[in-house]
């Protein structure tokens, strides 16, 4: 090499030209990803467009990359750790300001305020580290799926935003001592919410006492640590406790009484030789205790004056005994109800269909409800009783609008509901226009969520027949869905062909009737998704209007179409329902599709996009990977700057040399 | 060029390297984003052009360095010859007439010139003749234009002369066994010549006249 020129001038750098492109690595990397995840399936491995699996830089980039998502979930759960911490110093700075508050409400401190902003701070950074770092981006929305797929495998509601935000406002209420009431339609899930908060809001108490318990008993100078320590078992331990909230199903017959307590009446004994015995041990148990007691009487008397007096007192004490007990004892007895009992033992207690209940009836709770715990609240019928630590309430209902009716359900008092939170719970969110390839914010399309964490397998991975098809029909599908609920909740944007604003009166299909569809479709086992719509779904819709513009939504989402063998015409309302003859044009006959698996990583991409781009390699590759964005228009532009800057270093070195020879003359 | 002058124009040098080395190193930067922003291509076009200034205001000390160490492509061709002659011809004398194929109109005007005698020889500068005789080179006949000349020895060697900032004179002649009668000056790199032998010949060679014959220049060797 000439004197004066160093490594990295133009002739020794890594022409452009040969610099492997970062997207085909990515690319080549997520591949190899979903063949190992399809290794369950029929997939074939489709190695079209990616480089060979033994190259030197995509292994190095491969082992990078694992390295980089391993310190990710450390990173990870280092935040989640810190964020349990505060959380719980924070909590506990809570309840000491309401229990020396003089109205028994929590009061903002300084210590709390400082734990709130600490809190805040570790949300904002992990939020930026989704943003920014690739690899959190992926470690973080895949622990997002896995407790979803745990959630659905418990038979609990996945955790998608909109369901995230609702239980927040209801612990947020339940915390201030305001119970709470959920209303929205039906299928929107609002019963199963009000357990699921019922049972956390448990849980999180539990877990807030148990970690006090245990953090009490450290006197080291690393608090934090000993909390990182303790705080995984306590949690695994709390989890697996059985915590149960009280359930009052509610009805138009249910009485003040029923939700206290019941008079019952108890057969004290039994008819049977063991009890006759019984019976009689009892009395004479209790009539030589009578006699004993009286010896002091009888000493003074005579022999036969003592015989006269016991056989008297035997006679009389028999009688008495037997009138007490008549038809072998029964008695009156007071069980304790979900509400009393509620009360007394600190737990939740939820009402479902609670505005079916008479207003009569339910304002015996108006004491109840305007108390916290630790207050006293009466009861009539039962007279006065503390509040337990720990009960909280919560009341449910459909909510009847101009469109839907649910029979039987009452509009709450105003007086008796404003003693509640109100949150109206209704259908998650979901884009109702364009294609799932072009979705801006994919991570608001929760419904769409819903259906692939209910498809995906548990490991994560989601296998589906041809993807390329299967994704946008269940995206229509989800779009379909919500465009239902949208009309069902008087919503309705979607115009019929006579202009006529479109309404359903009886059916909508929620989540509950998507769930039905999809456990029809099976994954094209049998049947399409047309077919599992109309068996799954909209044969059971009895109402006729409702069920022809349901028909007619599917179609436009790109179900039952004429190339399918079907034909949907258009009715006006009042017709009578389509069936499935008059739909059909031809018999039916399935064509089952191959399975093909996507990896989770491919799952977290559909659910949250793409992500950010990688910006940083390790130093070792930093000259062989030109990072692109996969566009030959992003690599021409690189490479002509490239071609510029070389031709502008030969020139340096033409003038320098120039300039130095004629200075050595 | 004068002192000041030369450091006036090393210090250009310099800041031109120096910026050439930081848009690299902003271009490398750019390739671990893939993010390809406006001001680097803006720079890259400011660096041309001055990197054209620099190259056109270094052009004599560049031919100074490859005066002699470049090829210099060095050719001969013979244009015109009297009958008889074998090699390659653009024309063809006919007994006294030239042959006018394949000759352009400028050619044939030079070439007449030399015939006629009208060709004058040019008047070196002092500072050539100077080097000249340094060199001991017996000069009797020269064509150029003032920036450069081939110059003509009674030995039959012919030497090009620039004026590099100062004249040169290359070391090694360009030709050999030109015994020339009349010479003019063609293009910048190229004369005509009328030898012994009654045949006209362009002499060329290669020069570094603008940038971009500067840019096509080898470092190494």
């Amino acid at each position: 090499m000439p004197a004066g020129h160093t490594a990295g001038t133009f002739s020794y750098r890594n022409n452009i030209k040969h610099m492997r492109r970062l997207s085909k690595l990515e690319q080549t990397r997520r591949a190899l990803e979903r063949q190992q995840a399809g290794t369950k399936t029929e997939q074939q491995n489709n190695s079209k467009d990616t480089q060979d699996p033994e190259d030197p830089v995509l292994q190095s980039y491969l082992a990078y990359v694992k390295d980089r998502r391993t310190a990710a979930k450390k990173e990870l759960e280092g935040l989640e750790l810190q964020e349990a911490y505060e959380t719980y110093l924070l909590k506990a700075e809570q309840e000491k300001s309401r229990r020396t508050s003089v109205n028994g409400e929590k009061r903002s401190t300084r210590q709390s305020r400082a734990h709130a902003l600490k809190l805040q701070e570790i949300r904002e950074k992990r939020q930026a580290l989704a943003e920014r770092d690739p690899d959190f981006f992926y470690v973080s929305n895949e622990k997002k799926i896995r407790d979803a797929l745990h959630a659905e495998r418990e038979g609990k509601l996945v955790d998608v935003p909109y369901l995230v935000r609702a239980k927040e406002q209801v612990f947020a209420s339940l915390d201030a001592g305001i119970p709470v009431y959920l209303v929205g339609h039906l299928g929107s899930g609002k019963t199963q919410l009000a357990i699921e908060c019922a049972e956390e809001y448990m849980a999180r108490r539990l877990l807030q006492k148990e970690l006090t318990d245990r953090m009490k008993e450290y006197q080291g100078d690393d608090p934090y640590a000993f909390f990182c320590s303790i705080y995984p078992k306590v949690r695994d331990e709390v989890k697996k406790q059985e915590l149960h909230p009280y359930f009052i199903a509610g009805s138009h017959n249910l009485t003040a009484e029923d939700m206290f307590f019941e008079k019952t009446l108890k057969l004290s004994h039994a008819s049977g030789k063991d009890s006759d015995r019984e019976q009689l041990q009892t009395l004479i148990e209790g009539f030589v205790s009578f006699a004993r007691e009286n010896e002091a009487i009888m000493k003074d008397m005579t022999k036969d004056q003592q015989l006269e007096l016991l056989l008297a007192g035997w006679k009389t004490f028999s009688n008495l005994y037997i009138a007490e007990n008549s038809g072998y004892g029964t008695t009156v007895e007071k069980i304790e109800k979900e509400v009393l009992l509620a009360l007394r033992e600190g737990k939740p207690v939820i009402i479902d269909e609670i505005n079916t209940i008479a207003m009569a009836n339910l304002i015996a709770l108006n004491d109840i409800l305007q108390h916290h715990a630790g207050q006293t609240a009466y009861v009539t019928g039962v007279g006065s009783i503390t509040i337990a630590e720990g009960f909280c309430l919560i009341g449910t209902g459909n909510l009847s609008t101009g469109t839907v009716s649910y029979e039987g359900t009452n509009v709450l008092n105003p007086a008796f509901q404003s003693r509640f939170t109100t949150i109206v719970y209704n259908y998650v969110p979901q884009e109702e226009t364009g294609d799932l390839n072009r979705s801006e914010h994919p991570e608001r399309n929760e419904l769409f969520h819903l259906l692939l964490l209910h498809l995906a397998d548990k490991d994560g991975t989601l296998s589906l027949p041809e993807p390329e098809q299967s994704l946008p029909a269940l995206w229509h599908l989800a779009q379909m869905a919500r465009v239902s609920e949208d009309i069902f909740e008087g919503r309705g944007s979607v115009d019929t062909k006579d202009g006529d604003v479109p309404v359903l009166n009886e059916a909508v299909l929620s989540v509950r009737g998507l769930i039905h569809v999809l456990d029809h479709w099976n994954f094209g086992e049998e049947e399409d998704l047309s077919m599992a719509l109309w068996n799954g779904f909209l044969s059971s819709v009895t109402s006729a209007d409702d069920r022809n513009l349901l028909l007619s939504l599917a179609v436009r989402y790109g179900f039952f179409t004429d190339a399918g063998g079907w034909h949907v015409e258009a009715r006006k309302r009042g017709s009578a329902p389509l069936s499935f003859d008059e739909i059909r044009t031809m018999p039916y006959r399935h064509h089952l599709l191959p399975l093909e698996t996507l990896s989770t990583e491919d799952l977290v991409h559909l659910l949250f996009g793409e992500g950010p781009k990688r910006t940083e390699i390790q130093k070792d590759l930093g000259d062989t990977i030109l990072f692109d964005d996969g566009t030959q228009k992003d690599l021409d532009q690189a490479q002509s700057l490239d071609e510029g800057i070389r031709e502008l270093e030969q020139s340096a070195d033409i003038l320098s040399d120039a300039v130095r020879d004629d200075a050595r003359g | 060029m004068q002192e000041d002058n030369k450091e006036i124009l090393s210090e250009k040098v310099r800041d031109y390297r120096a910026r050439t080395a930081a848009l690299r190193a902003r271009y490398d930067k750019a390739l671990t984003t893939g993010i390809f922003t406006k001001d680097l291509t803006e720079e890259l076009c400011a660096l041309q052009k001055e990197k054209e200034a620099l190259l056109t205001e270094c052009l004599p000390l560049i031919r100074r360095r490859f005066l002699d160490r470049m090829d210099r492509a060095a050719t001969c061709t013979v244009l015109v010859a009297p009958k008889g002659y074998q090699g390659p011809l653009s024309g063809e004398f006919s007994g006294d007439v030239l042959q006018e194929a394949g000759l352009s109109k400028e050619e044939l005007s030079l070439i007449r010139k030399l015939e006629d005698g009208e060709a004058k020889e040019a008047e070196l500068p002092e500072d050539l003749t100077e080097a000249l005789e340094t060199r001991q080179i017996s000069c009797y006949l020269a064509a150029g234009d003032g920036t450069f000349f081939f110059v003509f020895d009674e030995e039959g060697n012919v030497y090009l002369a620039e004026d590099n900032d100062g004249w040169q004179v290359r070391k090694d002649p360009l030709f050999t066994g030109i015994l020339a009668e009349n010479a003019i000056r063609e293009t910048d790199h190229s004369v005509l010549v009328l030898d012994a032998d009654h045949r006209v010949l362009r002499l060329s060679c290669a020069r570094i006249l603008t940038p971009l014959d500067a840019e096509r220049l080898p470092i190494y060797g």
